[in-house]
């Protein structure tokens, strides 16, 4: 589990770096037409821009390294997955709030706790469908075993002597 | 004793050995060599009691075999036994009967499943006949599946 979290870790690292990048980018080019990967107020507040570049490319791609991360605990097999769901959505909402405030992501407490508002209702969204995939596959082995069942497989070994 | 006749006639539209034992009735000795066909049918895996007495217990009566530590227990239906085999062995030695991997710890033998349940939490149960339950893996459902669809 420990590589498999730091590959997960590296690989959200460079998901995180891009994100980062994009999203700021798409909305200051929508917002004002000028082409900015940072918010100006960050670049403001370092009075660098080489600096709050490499300051947006470490905490966002750290934020995606802990979001990736993170989801080897859907691996750890005796939690449900009501709760490997939220304890990652904990960490994610948790952790943005400082992170959006450092790389002034959102410039308000309230814009933060909107997007975590946001956050939650993907997160149960996307709990919502993986619980109903799992209900499914689980409907699935219960027709498996019934008609196994009925074939006169269960509970009788193939090699049976009447 | 009386006389016992044994051969082979070849019969080729079987696709499998059919064994059929012949006499004027059910009797003692009947059973006895049905019990002997029987047994030569079936694995059994060598366990211990609580007692640390040896013993055989044939596969088809397992219900589960867990490890704790280094305590591998093999669950009947009657009985807990004990086995001094690592869970991965034993894994191989069943591989070829019905029982799957549920876990890191469990092996379960899916004749003994009465059905699965996925919880409102999001943990898949399984119902064991004649009572009792554990819990699988969500990992563990496509071997599950391809073992009772006879894939595996």
């Amino acid at each position: 589990m420990g590589k498999k979290c730091l590959r997960l870790a590296a690989a959200g690292f460079l998901i995180g770096v891009v994100m980062g990048l994009l999203i700021p980018f798409i909305i200051t080019s929508l917002e004002s037409g000028s082409i900015r990967f940072f918010s100006s107020s960050l670049q403001e507040k370092t009075g660098s821009m080489l600096a709050s570049l490499l300051i947006h490319i470490l905490v966002s791609g750290l934020y995606g390294s802990v979001c990736m991360a993170g989801t080897v605990l859907y691996d750890v097999e005796s939690w449900p997955l009501a709760l490997a769901s939220g304890v990652h959505c904990l960490i994610i909402v948790a952790l943005f709030e400082p992170i959006s405030l450092c790389l002034r992501w959102t410039s308000t407490l309230a814009e933060c706790l909107i997007i975590n508002v946001i956050q939650i209702v993907c997160y149960f969204v996307i709990w919502l469908i993986l619980w109903a995939y799992y209900r499914a596959q689980v409907r699935t082995l219960n027709e498996l075993n019934e008609a196994a069942f009925r074939d006169g497989q269960k509970p009788e070994e193939t090699h049976q002597i009447e | 004793m009386s006389k016992i006749i044994i051969r082979f006639e070849p019969d080729a539209s079987l696709d499998h050995l059919e064994v059929v034992v012949r006499g004027p009735q059910r009797d003692e000795q009947a059973e006895q060599w049905l019990e002997r066909l029987k047994s030569l049918t079936q694995s059994t895996l060598t366990v211990y009691d609580q007692y640390g007495n040896l013993n055989t217990v044939p596969a088809s009566e397992v219900v589960l075999v867990s490890v704790e530590g280094k305590t591998l227990t093999v669950r009947t239906q009657h009985q807990d036994y004990y086995a001094k085999i690592s869970l991965q062995r034993l894994e191989q030695a069943l591989e070829e009967h019905s029982f799957v991997r549920i876990s890191r710890y469990e092996l379960v033998n899916l004749k003994m499943v009465q059905r699965f349940e996925f919880t409102g939490s999001g943990t898949l149960k399984l119902e064991l006949r004649g009572g009792g339950s554990t819990w699988a893996s969500r990992r563990c459902i496509p071997a599950i599946r391809r073992k009772l669809e006879g894939r595996d």
